[in-house]
């Protein structure tokens, strides 16, 4: 399947998600108790209040009654959904009937590139994570259309010995600045103590982001590096999902179009870098001036065969 | 021709060239009207059916899907009259070709205990008309599964699959005459990158052995499912045996994902 898949467009869609991986803006913690849904154009606000109102049903009418609920695809909220996994880490409710009853430690645990993302969804915690893997979006289902399959972040909370979860479907176009624009504010305001922070925050997006980045920078499934980036003014990483790149040049990491970011941020590619300069064969990374920092993420694939 | 003995020529017909014999052994564990088979699994092997015969020449088999590196193969059969079968298995290997293996017999010495299922007429020495069972409830396609569209008036049927996390079922609808004179379908899954490709036969006919009145194999459904297989978009083809109809008409075709995810 994964050759099936439209690679540019999932690309597209991790490149932001995991370069928001050093870089969760807004993401933390959970809904709290509003009493009013909020605006789905704010996706992460919205699936935080259906998990919460999950949990609430939960509180109120008890399992059997949830379960009930959401088995039933009406319950489907556009592109969110809740589903539910018992003690024994076995889904006991999801709109489609073919998930329920499944092991997460089994096949449904591994989304169809291949990412394990079972064990990062069993480890949530009251607190809350952000577990992303790549799934149907109900909401952008055509007949025929095989190329459903999108990035999806998936909100989960551990209540009463169960988890709760939703998710929305990532519009990376729409993702990528908003969160680097609040990381960049984070560093504006606080420096890079506030910048690490806000983007190490264990309920933060970034959270969940990092194993999956890492599993597609280890294992090549979609080509390509995706990482957060911050450098300093002078041009050293500061932050970088791998370690080893902290401290080197930006500029000779991607080239000197970074120099062309400005204050309100935009993309880069590699056509930005001058013909026969330094950087990657190919890249699309969200990059926004600072002050002189450079800020951003995105991916890139430093040659034909990455 | 008696239904019974039609139904073991279709399911026999499943047999593709026996190209060679090969080495492998067998081993047959007989129960109260059952037999279990084993045998090690090999690599360059994707497909066993395994096939049971019982002294008057009829059989039946079961495809074996083998996704395994290493270990043990093993299917059963059940509902077996008191006798002595003649087993083998056949497997499909990497190239394409069938090889049959491990030939031996297989003595069931205990009746199964009488069974509630078998309500249908008896079916061995009369010419009466095809017992074809219920089909069973259709299953909720997954958001991931294209709906076949409708077939053609001149369609013998259409196929469509659901999926879970790690398997596929298949269902068959049938169009008249052929819901009514189809004896048998069959449905091949096919991964996108070719390989495997899955295939099973069932008969929709009532089995009796023996010719003792009493149904030894009933008719399966018009759903079969495929566990155990790989993630990916499978390619679904299907076919209905019909008595005097060659090539077998071919059921319109569909494809499902298998995709793991919540």
């Amino acid at each position: 399947m994964r050759a099936d898949l439209k690679t540019s467009r999932l690309v597209r869609a991790v490149a932001a998600v995991a370069a928001a991986g050093l870089l969760a803006a807004g993401c933390t913690g959970s809904a709290g108790d509003e009493a009013t849904a909020p605006s789905k154009s704010d996706p992460v606000a919205y699936t935080h209040f259906v998990v919460d109102q999950a949990i609430a049903r939960y509180e109120a009418d008890g399992l059997d009654a949830v379960i009930a609920h959401y088995n039933d695809a009406a319950s489907i909220d556009d592109e969110w959904y809740v589903f539910v996994i018992d003690s024994n880490d076995t889904v006991v409710s999801h709109y489609e009937p073919g998930r329920r009853g499944l092991d997460l430690k089994g096949a449904v645990g591994t989304d169809i590139n291949g990412y394990n993302f079972g064990p990062e969804m069993l480890a949530a915690t009251e607190a809350g994570r952000w577990v992303p893997y790549v799934y149907v979006n109900p909401a952008a289902q055509t007949l025929g259309d095989e190329d459903v399959f999108e990035f999806k972040n998936a909100w989960v909370v551990r209540h009463d010995g169960l988890l709760f979860g939703s998710g929305w479907y990532v519009d990376t176009e729409e993702l990528a600045p908003r969160l680097f624009s609040e990381a960049a504010e984070q560093y504006r305001n606080g420096g890079l103590d506030a910048f690490l922070e806000f983007s190490n925050d264990p309920g933060g997006i970034a959270a969940g982001l990092t194993p999956t980045a890492q599993y597609y920078n280890t294992t090549g499934v979609l080509g390509g590096f995706f990482t957060g980036i911050l450098a300093a003014p002078d041009g050293e990483i500061l932050a970088h999902i791998d370690p080893e790149l902290i401290g080197t040049d930006v500029e000779d990491l991607l080239g000197p179009a970074v120099r062309d970011a400005t204050a309100q941020g935009g993309w880069i590619t590699a056509k930005d870098n001058p013909v026969n300069a330094k950087g990657p064969q190919t890249m699309r990374m969200w990059l926004i001036d600072v002050d002189g920092a450079l800020i951003g993420g995105g991916w890139y694939q430093i040659d034909s065969t990455g | 021709m008696a239904a019974s003995a039609l139904v073991v020529a279709l399911v026999t017909g499943t047999l593709l060239t026996t190209s060679a014999q090969a080495s492998g052994s067998v081993t047959c564990t007989a129960g109260a009207g059952s037999l279990d088979m084993s045998w090690t699994g090999e690599t360059h092997v994707f497909q066993y059916e395994a096939f049971v015969q019982n002294s008057a020449g009829n059989s039946t088999s079961q495809i074996v899907a083998w996704r395994s590196n290493s270990g043990t193969a093993s299917v059963a059969f059940s509902s077996l009259s008191v006798g002595t079968y003649t087993v083998w298995v056949v497997k499909q290997t990497t190239d394409g070709s069938w090889i049959k293996f491990g030939e031996t017999t297989c003595t069931v010495t205990e009746a199964a205990p009488p069974t509630t299922t078998t309500t249908a007429a008896p079916t061995t020495t009369t010419e009466a008309a095809p017992t074809v069972t219920e089909a069973d409830p259709p299953p909720t396609t997954t958001a991931a599964t294209p709906t076949t569209t409708t077939a053609p008036d001149d369609s013998p049927g259409s196929l469509s699959c659901s999926t879970s996390a790690s398997s596929i079922t298949v269902t068959a609808s049938l169009n008249e005459p052929e819901a009514s004179t189809a004896t048998a379908w069959e449905t091949f899954v096919e991964h996108s990158t070719g390989y495997p490709r899955l295939g099973q036969l069932t008969s929709l006919l009532d089995i009796d052995f023996d010719g003792d009145g009493v149904i030894d194999s009933p008719a399966g459904g018009l759903s079969t499912t495929f566990t155990g297989v790989a993630q990916g978009t499978w390619n679904i083809t299907g076919f209905v045996n019909v008595p005097g109809t060659s090539p077998r008409p071919e059921l319109e075709s569909t494809s499902c994902t298998v995709a793991g995810g919540l």
